[in-house]
Order: structure tokens, then C-alpha cells, then sequence
């Protein structure tokens, strides 16, 4: 009864919408209806629901009003960002137009920039080194808060240490469990090889050596769950952006999927011939694991439960991560560093030897760990023994690598990561490989180096 | 890294060979029965079980034995969800954990046999990635790093070392007689000059073995050389054409003690060993006399 009452907007649409009689519309009167209201109202369908909405809640807005309200207010919000990144009144339409569309591509994972070219030369005076009591040991690996305010690293002393990365100090640490202490107290007994923080930076997890998955409370370090499936150590974790679905690889060769809304186990991935060396995953319900000596890339398609297979590298393939959804790159300690499409089982680009090569042995010194600024065309690799972490430019369709600048660092980078905003590189280094002890550099000191990226003004 | 340990493309292998008998299923076998470390009573889930330890046993012909059991797969399913309907919250929750949310859902939902799932991979064309199921359990035998199978033969048995011929054998590797009494003379030299007790009594056990072998040696060539003076003397009379000379036993024996006793003459020792022979001899007379006993 009530829609009988209503005015304007239900009588404008009554009028414009449903027919009386409910008869279905024609194709003409569908398309006049698109081409006359902004938002268009397909069906008849979407009004009979509107109707019933609105029954139910007489000052409620319909469907379309919402949405209409709702993008209003996200362009004001863009505009309003735009305002004050310009620091100008007016504000151009085109903008606006560019924004909106980065936003798309970037939802349908097919942003791409090329911001490679605008990095000036490091100013090694800038650079910061970070130690602490808690990492008296080789830092094995980090991860940044997805908005660059905390830095999370782990090292073989079995420490976890959270950082600012706004006055660049310690703010938290969990420290190593052994026997003697109590079980309420939560810890890693062995080496820490992966950690990894969701994007909307509720959920820290880290994988050790102990075939553990523990989860933490990113803001209060406390902990939360622990995952124990795996039947041999971690190396690897990752959390798919957006969501709360852990990836986890490990040395007996799986990939495990786990739900953090329910805290449980979902599926397992078999394939891998090698202990999985390390794994990324970006906002597809897709993750790629590095399969060491078995020189595969495996590309897993989690919905369709399949897995693609990408062959290349003649050593063990060490680090792989993600640039976009289409590409990659990967190292190895053959000393090769690849840049691959997911079209190619082969690798597009591959430099052999980008960290130089042993003159005692004629061989090229291993790639210990690759980074990638996501969705733009810029690289990082760090090797063990040259001493340098270098940054690339991926060439027109990833086809080519070229060197951008090299920053000299002493110790083995055993982890590398790119903050979002591209504004810092941030290594975790130490006087070991974070594997083993192949090597030594008593010289080197078990530190984060947070290296600031400055961008050339563009006028 | 030589060629011949270059790491052969595995991958490949892995998709070509169906089941081999060569895979050991002790080795790395994933969870054998799906259901295997649950906590659950034994009794309580009879059909879930059977069920799961059947697909074990079913997994590579999933195919064939699919059509057969069509018709039962949804008897099974009403079967295992009146079962788990009798667990209680805490079991549950134990065997979702166990078998992974994802299934779990699945048999609780009845949904049919997931109909995107697609068996037949299919790449446009061959520079893509090869695409396989990420599902299969298989028992990975295979080691990234490959080790050459190092294969040993007997040379008694293998046709390729062809027939043993002793004289040739002899004169080949007769320079190992010469090194030894090479070796003899530094291991003497060591001797003298070694002052470990353990040491001393592996160089003396040393000298001693290579003594006897050396004499072992000698009288080996010895009676080479008696067989060739007799193949030499059957050659010339043929020559000359008279019939070949065979040696009998004594003729040999003879022989040999001849040599023997213008040996020892040389050396002058002929008494002593006469003196000792006679006494063996009577030795060995005594024992075959009557024994004086009554």
C-alpha cells in the first residue's frame, strides 16, 4: 500500500520504471529507460526489489539511490585527495577521469606504471641501520605493514621484532621458547624462515623451521593461533591481498591453504619435486611457489585446482615474486635473474651473473633475494657476495632488464621488500646466509638496512 | 658441474610414466589413509572410512571405477551425513581439521561431483605452461638431483673380458712382481725407522706377506719353466721327426729331486736335510708298527 503514497521519487519512477500492469518491458522501453536515468535500471527485476525494500522501510532509499550516493561520495573523496595533493582550487576533470581508471585497472590487476626511470641515485647518507639485542643472529627474513608504518623481521635466534618505521625503533619482540618455558608462553623453537602480515594488517604470521605456523596479533603482538600440518619446516608465507587466506609452502614439497576468518586448514596442493623454496601471491586466488633443484615455477590456480609449470634456471631457484598478475621474477643460485609472462613456460628476459661472478671459481655468485615494486616496472635483487643490491628496469613488455643503480651494502641480504608507496627498500642482512653457513663475513653485521627511494620531480 | 651431472629436465619424466613398480611406498607417503591420525573412535565412522580407504585403493583408475559407482555415490553420501550427524560438535570440528574446510563443506552440502574440475589440460599451444592437477598424491620417487646408477660386473662372467688365458695373464701383469720387491725394500727401511708399536706390527705383517708372495712367485715361474723345457723338447723332436715326448709323473718327480739335491749340495746343506728326512720317515715307520702296548 504504501508505494501508492509515496511521491516524487517513487512517482518519477513509477512513472519512468514499472509499467502498471506489470507487463514485461519492451525493448524499446528498456533502452530508453538506460538512456534516460544515470545509473540504469536493467529489469524490471531490480524494481520489484527496490519495491519490496522500500515496503518494508518506508525512508530507506532504494537500491539505486545508494549506489548513486555512493560513488558521489567516492569521486568527492578522490577530488578532495587530488585538492590537496595539487594545492589548488580548481580541480581537473581529467584527474579525476585518470584516477578512476587506475583504480580499476589496479582492482582488475592490470595497473602498470613505469615509475622505474624517475629513481634518483641513493644517497648513501640517508641510509639507516636498525639492530636490536633480539636479532643477534642473521636476519632471515621481513615483512612491511601494509601502511608503512611497522616493519616485522625475524632471525635465526628465533626472534620476532617489530619496528616503527616512523621513528625507526624497536616497539615489540617475541622472543625464542624452549623447553623450560611455560607453555602459555608463545614462541618459535627454531630458526624463522618466513613471516608475512595480511593487507588490511590484522594478521602477522610466521612459519619456522618446526613444521609451525604461529599467528599474531600485528598491533599487540599477542598471539593468536597456531597452524601444525606441515610435515617438514616452512620456508614460505603469504597472505592473499584483500582477504584473510593464508599461503604457506614448506620443505615437504606442499603448498597449504588456511582460513584465518575460522582458523582452520582448507586444502592441500601437491606437485612440487623439491622442497618449495619460496612463494607470493597478489589479489588472485593464485599463489606461485619456487621449487629449488627441481627448476620449476609453479603457477597454482587454487579454484580450478590446477597448477601451471614454468621450467628455466639451472641451480636452485631461490626467490620468485610477483610484479603483477601477468609477471614475475625469480633467482636462483646459479646466478641468473629472470623476468617470465605467464604465457611463456620459458623465461622472457634472464640476466646470468647480474651479481658478478667468484674468480676463484669461475662461478657466478648466488642471488639470494629479488623484491618488486608491485604493478610498476622496477626490480630489486641482492646477491650474497658482491656486496651490492641492485636495481633493475623491466624493459618494454618485460622483455628486457636493464641496471638502474646499485647500492653497496656489507653482509648477505637475506630478505628484501619494497614498501608500497615505493618510497623505501628496506634488507635484511646478515653475516650468513639465512640457510646455512656456506659462507661468513665476520665483517658484516646482523642489521635491517632501510634504504630510502627518492623520486625524480616531474614537472 | 660436468655434462654427465647435469640435472635432466624431471618434470617431463614425471607426466610420461604412469604407476612403475619401481615406487616404494614406504618412502615419503603422504598421509596413507586420508582419515589416519584422527581422533575419533574407530567405531564411529564406519562408512566414512571404508569409503575413504576404497579411494586409496581406487585413486588411478578414478575414471572407470567413477561409472561403476554412480549410482551408489549418493546413497554414500545420505550414509556419511546421517554419520556425521551422530558426532558430536567436538568431533567435528577434529575431522574438518583432519580432511581440510573445503571437503568438509563439501560432503555437508552434498554437492555433486564439482563439474568445473577438468581433467584434460589442453594449451594453445606449446610455448605456454604446461598445466596439471594440483590434487594428485602422487609418491614422488623421483630426487631433483639425479645420481648415475653405478653398475658392477663380474669379469669371470662377463663375455666382454672375453676367456682367461693364464700365461698371458702372468706375463702382463708380471711388473706388480717387480714393485713388490720394490716396496719390500722401503717397508724395511720404514721398519727401522718406526718407533709406534701398532705400526711396527702392520709393516712386519706387511713384509711377510709380500715375502711369501714373492717366493710363491718364484716357484710358480719354476715350474713354468719346467713345462716349457718340456714343450721344448716335444717341439724339436717333432722337428726332427721323431714321435712327441710325454713325461710321466715319476719322470717329473725325479726330475725335480735331482734338482733339488744339486741345490742343496751348492749350498751345502745337503746333511742337514738328509738327517731330517730320515727322522720324518721313521717317524712315519713307527706309525705303522704294531704298538707295544700288552
Amino acid at each position: 500500500m504504501s508505494f501508492f503514497i509515496r511521491k516524487n521519487q517513487r512517482g518519477a519512477k513509477r512513472n519512468n520504471g514499472a509499467t502498471v500492469t506489470g507487463r514485461p518491458k519492451t525493448y524499446k522501453e528498456k533502452k530508453r529507460l538506460a538512456h534516460d536515468d544515470e545509473i540504469s535500471s536493467h529489469s524490471e527485476g531490480e524494481n520489484d526489489d527496490s519495491r519490496v525494500y522500500t515496503e518494508s522501510e518506508e525512508d530507506e532509499e532504494t537500491v539505486q539511490e545508494k549506489r548513486l550516493r555512493l560513488t558521489k561520495e567516492y569521486i568527492q573523496e578522490i577530488e578532495n585527495q587530488e585538492r590537496i595533493r595539487r594545492e589548488e582550487h580548481d580541480i581537473d576533470k581529467s584527474v579525476i577521469a585518470h584516477r578512476l581508471k587506475e583504480d580499476l585497472l589496479e582492482q582488475s590487476g592490470r595497473l602498470r606504471r613505469t615509475v622505474a626511470d624517475s629513481y634518483e641515485k641513493v644517497d648513501e647518507a640517508l641510509i639507516r641501520h636498525l639492530h636490536c639485542k633480539d636479532h643477534k643472529q642473521p636476519i632471515t627474513c621481513l615483512t612491511i605493514s601494509p601502511d608503512c608504518q611497522s616493519l616485522f623481521t625475524a632471525s635465526k635466534d628465533c626472534t620476532i621484532v617489530k619496528w616503527c618505521l616512523v621513528d625507526f625503533k624497536k616497539v615489540a619482540a617475541i622472543k625464542r621458547v624452549d623447553k623450560k618455558t611455560s607453555s602459555e608462553v608463545k614462541g618459535h623453537k627454531s630458526v624463522v624462515q618466513s613471516l608475512s602480515i595480511s593487507s588490511d594488517g590484522k594478521f602477522l604470521a610466521s612459519g619456522d623451521l618446526d613444521n609451525q605456523i604461529h599467528i599474531w596479533d600485528p598491533m599487540t603482538m599477542k598471539w593468536m593461533h597456531t597452524f601444525r600440518g606441515h610435515r617438514a619446516g616452512i620456508t614460505g608465507l603469504v597472505f592473499r591481498r584483500g582477504t584473510h587466506t593464508l599461503y604457506s609452502a614448506s620443505m615437504d614439497r606442499t603448498v597449504k591453504i588456511w582460513n584465518l576468518d575460522e582458523m582452520s586448514y582448507v586444502e592441500t596442493l601437491l606437485g612440487h619435486q623439491d622442497a618449495i623454496t619460496s612463494i607470493d601471491a597478489l589479489n588472485k586466488e593464485r599463489a606461485i611457489t619456487a621449487g629449488g633443484r627441481d627448476n620449476s615455477l609453479r603457477v597454482w590456480k587454487i579454484p580450478e585446482e590446477s597448477q601451471l609449470i614454468f621450467n628455466g634456471h639451472q641451480g636452485s631457484i631461490d626467490c620468485v615474486r610477483l610484479i603483477n598478475e601477468d609477471h614475475f621474477v625469480s633467482c636462483g643460485d646459479d646466478g641468473m635473474l629472470s623476468l617470465w609472462g605467464s604465457q611463456k613456460k620459458k623465461p622472457l628476459c634472464s640476466v646470468s651473473g647480474a651479481h658478478g661472478v667468484d674468480a676463484s671459481n669461475n662461478q657466478a655468485f648466488w642471488i639470494s633475494s629479488v623484491a618488486a615494486l608491485t604493478n610498476t616496472d622496477l626490480i630489486a635483487s641482492a646477491g650474497s657476495q658482491d656486496g651490492f643490491i641492485r636495481l633493475w628496469k623491466c624493459g618494454d613488455n618485460f622483455r628486457t632488464l636493464t641496471p638502474l643503480l646499485s647500492v653497496p651494502v656489507c653482509g648477505f641480504v637475506n630478505s628484501l621488500a619494497f614498501s608500497s608507496d615505493g618510497k623505501m627498500l628496506i634488507a635484511g642482512l646478515g653475516q650468513e646466509h639465512r640457510l646455512g653457513r656456506w659462507w661468513r663475513n665476520g665483517s658484516a653485521k646482523n642489521e635491517i638496512v632501510i634504504i630510502p627511494l627518492k623520486q625524480r620531480e616531474t614537472s | 658441474m660436468s655434462k654427465n651431472w647435469q640435472v635432466k629436465n624431471i618434470v617431463e619424466e614425471a607426466s610420461d610414466t604412469e604407476e612403475s613398480e619401481e615406487e616404494q611406498k614406504d618412502e615419503e607417503s603422504f598421509e596413507d589413509d586420508e582419515l589416519s591420525g584422527l581422533d575419533i573412535p574407530e567405531a564411529k565412522l564406519p562408512i566414512l572410512r571404508s569409503i575413504v580407504s576404497k579411494g586409496k585403493a581406487v585413486a588411478n583408475d578414478e575414471q572407470q571405477y567413477f561409472q561403476q559407482n554412480e549410482r551408489s555415490e549418493d546413497a554414500d553420501k545420505l550414509a556419511i551425513r546421517e554419520e556425521l550427524s551422530n558426532l558430536t560438535f567436538e568431533e567435528l570440528q577434529k575431522l574438518k581439521e583432519k580432511i581440510g574446510s573445503k571437503k568438509f563443506n563439501l560432503t555437508l552440502t552434498g554437492v555433486k561431483k564439482k563439474p568445473q574440475v577438468k581433467t584434460d589440460f589442453k594449451r594453445a599451444n606449446p610455448n605456454r605452461p604446461r598445466e596439471i592437477s594440483s590434487k594428485s598424491r602422487r609418491i614422488e620417487t623421483k630426487v631433483a638431483i639425479q645420481v648415475p646408477k653405478v653398475f658392477r660386473s663380474d669379469p669371470r662372467f662377463d663375455n666382454l673380458c672375453g676367456e682367461f688365458r693364464e700365461r698371458s695373464f702372468y706375463r702382463n701383469y708380471d711388473f706388480v712382481n717387480k714393485m713388490k720387491e720394490d716396496e719390500v725394500k722401503k717397508l724395511k727401511e720404514e721398519l727401522q725407522e718406526e718407533t709406534q708399536p701398532r705400526r711396527i706390527e702392520k709393516i712386519k705383517y706387511l713384509i711377510q706377506r709380500m715375502e711369501n708372495q714373492i717366493r710363491a712367485e718364484k716357484k710358480r715361474k719354476l715350474e713354468e719353466e719346467k713345462q716349457e723345457e718340456e714343450k721344448r723338447i716335444t717341439i724339436e723332436a717333432l722337428k726332427e721327426g721323431k714321435s712327441p715326448y710325454f713325461a710321466t709323473k715319476w719322470a717329473r718327480k725325479e726330475r725335480d729331486l735331482k734338482e733339488k739335491f744339486e741345490s742343496l749340495k751348492e749350498d751345502g746343506r745337503l746333511n742337514q736335510y738328509m738327517a731330517k728326512k730320515r727322522k720324518h720317515n721313521a717317524q712315519r715307520d713307527r706309525r705303522h708298527m704294531p704298538s707295544e702296548q700288552y
